[in-house]
């Protein structure tokens, strides 16, 4: 166990040095001039001395491979550089963003669980062919929506036609809540599509015949039953889905007018300040080695027939499972089979 | 935007299932389509002959935004730039279809033309995506060993970046513009693009008549174009298609957050944006070019999920 979680710390560790890598590249190796780009219009005013002071005074005139020995070195220590715009420290500024863009993903993230499972629960429990049909169209509509769009729609009916709830700022409690619905509806209408699909094999396996014949209800073999099984592939998604998340605050944020992440995001996007934009790469790929970290620390206690690769007792466990009964044991090859596959799609929701 | 849509439900069901159609009938699909006897007229009248009504219907939308991008003044003849300020900012009408903006410009005739800018850059980053993401991909399924680990590794990394990020950061590096845009959201589609294509190309690889092919001693790169790459094709239309719903979905949410198209020059993304000052007089100003956005990815998804079910079935 300690030898599985040092190696998988070691890998979380290996995709952020890549990504800071990655970033690197881009913002500051692409054939495009970053002086120019930070001086921004002023560029075209200044001499080619100024801008040569101006490249020294933030260390660009050093080689490329020292800038960015100097950046992971920077970063170790947990300093992510200073925004070009205001000179503050980008950590600062992430670290004040990050409460208002907290509250939204957070309800966000319960918003869209609760109603993607129930979404895709109530389209496989009804006897209602109709109603079935109509709740399967719900998610491809949901992941087609825009995002801006939504969020200005939601604005126009509870805001200006209902005056239910405010329209923009963070400052209240309920101004989070249409932002969080904006947020969840695409990261919702995935958790329900992977779900039902997922429900659906799930329901074909003959040990839910078993279940049938054994006089369980319908509500027993679901909840109790198939939805165990079915949630475990939809739960290696978890990643992909926070990620989503919090890239979608970039457009939510704006949308609503609050100052988190995203709304620093885009507003360094525009005044191409490089190194906020870095860090929030950086933050989102932090985020997402951790989710990703913990859903897969987290997977054998959900799932006991599988065990952590570099066990010696995968074998036995799968010796086990066959001697509980013959039920579980082909849906266990199959949870562990769909766990490597769906990685190796690399699908984003 | 939020989470770079694509139907999860489309990929994920992509690899495993045409492990049921075996060498022989790829073989004689091949043969039959080389002789000519169902040529691509055929396929695709084949092909409409299967789709549900639905899909039917998304191909029709999409035909129409096509026309749209490719021939604007057919279906609105107007000046997209011209307006009346006697007329600014009416409801939908029936001269006014989708009503007029703050400077009395007719907003369909300006959705109409904003279709081509959006519409090219949604190809052009589909183009870069595909490209990219099928030398990544073919080189990791057929070269195999190391190079698959490094590839995948690297696709690993970008797929650990939220695909809206990615292309922020590219956008701040090459900086805005609508080709920029597509460049950056094109870019920022390849490593899942190589990952579909990577797993494509191992599962026909490792098929008995690539072995055959091996065996009797042709060259590697003959057995790539020759058969490997043909066969592999089939999945690649459906992605295409898929990749179209994102990049029109991701290109107009850069464009909402002003990194692409510069009013007056109409675009979708840029016009909800403009309609935003004006959210609480005129919904339509908002309302209307987002609904335009959201069936177009519709569409596209739905004729991706059918393209794709389609040729599954046939192959």
């Amino acid at each position: 166990m300690t030898r599985y979680l040092l190696r998988r710390l070691l890998q979380a560790v290996g995709v952020l040095w890549a990504a800071y890598t990655a970033t690197f590249l881009i913002l500051w190796a692409l054939p495009g001039d970053p002086v120019r780009i930070l001086a921004g219009s002023d560029a075209t005013d200044l001499s080619d001395a100024q801008l040569d002071a101006l490249r020294h005074e933030l260390g660009l005139d050093r080689p490329l491979w020292l800038q960015y020995v100097d950046g992971i070195g920077q970063v170790l220590r947990g300093d992510l550089g200073r925004s070009i715009g205001s000179g503050r420290p980008v950590a600062d500024l992430l670290a004040a963003a990050l409460p208002s863009t907290l509250q939204i993903t957070a309800l966000g993230i319960v918003l869209a669980v609760l109603g993607g499972t129930g979404v895709a629960i109530a389209a496989t429990l009804t006897r209602s062919r109709v109603l079935a049909r109509v709740l399967l169209a719900l998610p491809p509509v949901g992941v087609a929506v825009p995002g801006f769009w939504f969020g200005l729609l939601l604005i126009q009916w509870f805001s200006f036609q209902l005056r239910w709830l405010p329209a923009l700022g963070d400052k209240t409690w309920t101004a989070a809540i249409l932002p969080s619905i904006a947020l969840a509806l695409p990261s919702g209408a995935a958790i329900a599509q992977l779900l039902s699909k997922s429900l659906a094999t799930t329901l074909r396996e003959p040990y839910v015949d078993a279940v049938w014949a054994k006089g369980a209800g319908r509500f027993r073999v679901h909840f109790a039953h198939a939805l165990r099984n079915a949630a475990l592939p939809a739960l290696t998604y978890t990643g992909v889905i926070v990620g989503g998340l919090l890239s979608g605050t970039v457009v939510t944020e704006t949308v609503f007018s609050r100052s988190g992440i995203g709304r620093l995001t885009a507003t360094a996007v525009t005044a191409q300040d490089i190194p906020i934009v870095q860090g929030v790469v950086l933050f989102a790929a932090l985020v997402f080695v951790v989710v990703s970290l913990v859903v897969d620390l987290l997977y054998p206690l959900l799932d006991p027939r599988i065990r952590l690769a570099g066990q010696r007792s995968r074998d036995r466990a799968r010796a086990a499972a066959g001697a509980r009964g013959s039920a579980s044991a082909p849906s266990s090859a199959r949870a562990a089979h769909s766990h490597t596959e769906l990685e190796t799609t690399g699908v984003r929701p | 935007m939020s989470a770079p849509t694509l139907d999860p439900s489309a990929r994920a069901a992509a690899p495993g299932d045409t492990f049921a159609t075996t060498a022989a009938d790829r073989f004689a699909d091949a043969e039959a389509s080389r002789r000519g006897s169902i040529g691509p007229v055929g396929r695709v009248r084949r092909l409409l002959r299967a789709l549900p009504l639905d899909a039917i219907l998304a191909a029709v939308w999409l035909l129409l935004v096509l026309v749209a991008a490719v021939l604007p003044q057919v279906i609105a003849a107007g000046d997209r730039l011209a307006g009346i300020p006697r007329e600014k900012l009416q409801g939908p009408s029936a001269a006014h279809l989708f009503g007029t903006d703050q400077l009395g410009r007719d907003l369909f005739t300006r959705v109409v033309h904003g279709t081509r800018l959006t519409l090219r850059s949604a190809v052009l980053a589909i183009g870069i995506g595909l490209a990219s993401g099928a030398v990544l991909g073919v080189l990791a399924g057929y070269v195999g060993r190391w190079v698959d680990d490094v590839v995948m590794r690297v696709t690993d990394v970008l797929l650990a970046i939220p695909s809206l990020l990615l292309s922020l950061a590219l956008i701040t590096a090459l900086g805005f513009g609508t080709t920029n845009v597509a460049i950056a959201v094109g870019l920022a589609s390849a490593a899942g693009i190589a990952r579909v294509l990577r797993a494509e190309v191992v599962k026909v690889r490792t098929s008995t008549y690539v072995e055959a092919a091996v065996v009797a001693g042709n060259h590697p790169l003959r057995v790539l174009l020759r058969h490997v790459l043909p066969n592999s094709t089939g999945p690649v239309i459906a992605l295409a298609t898929l990749e179209l719903g994102t990049a029109v979905l991701a290109i107009s949410s850069l464009s909402f957050l002003g990194y692409g198209a510069v009013p007056p020059t109409p675009e979708w993304g840029s016009l909800v944006s403009t309609g935003r000052d004006y959210l609480q007089g005129a919904w339509w100003l908002t309302t209307l070019p987002g609904l335009v956005i959201a069936l177009t990815v519709l569409a596209a998804n739905r004729l991706a999920r059918a393209v794709d079910a389609e040729g599954r079935r046939t192959r």
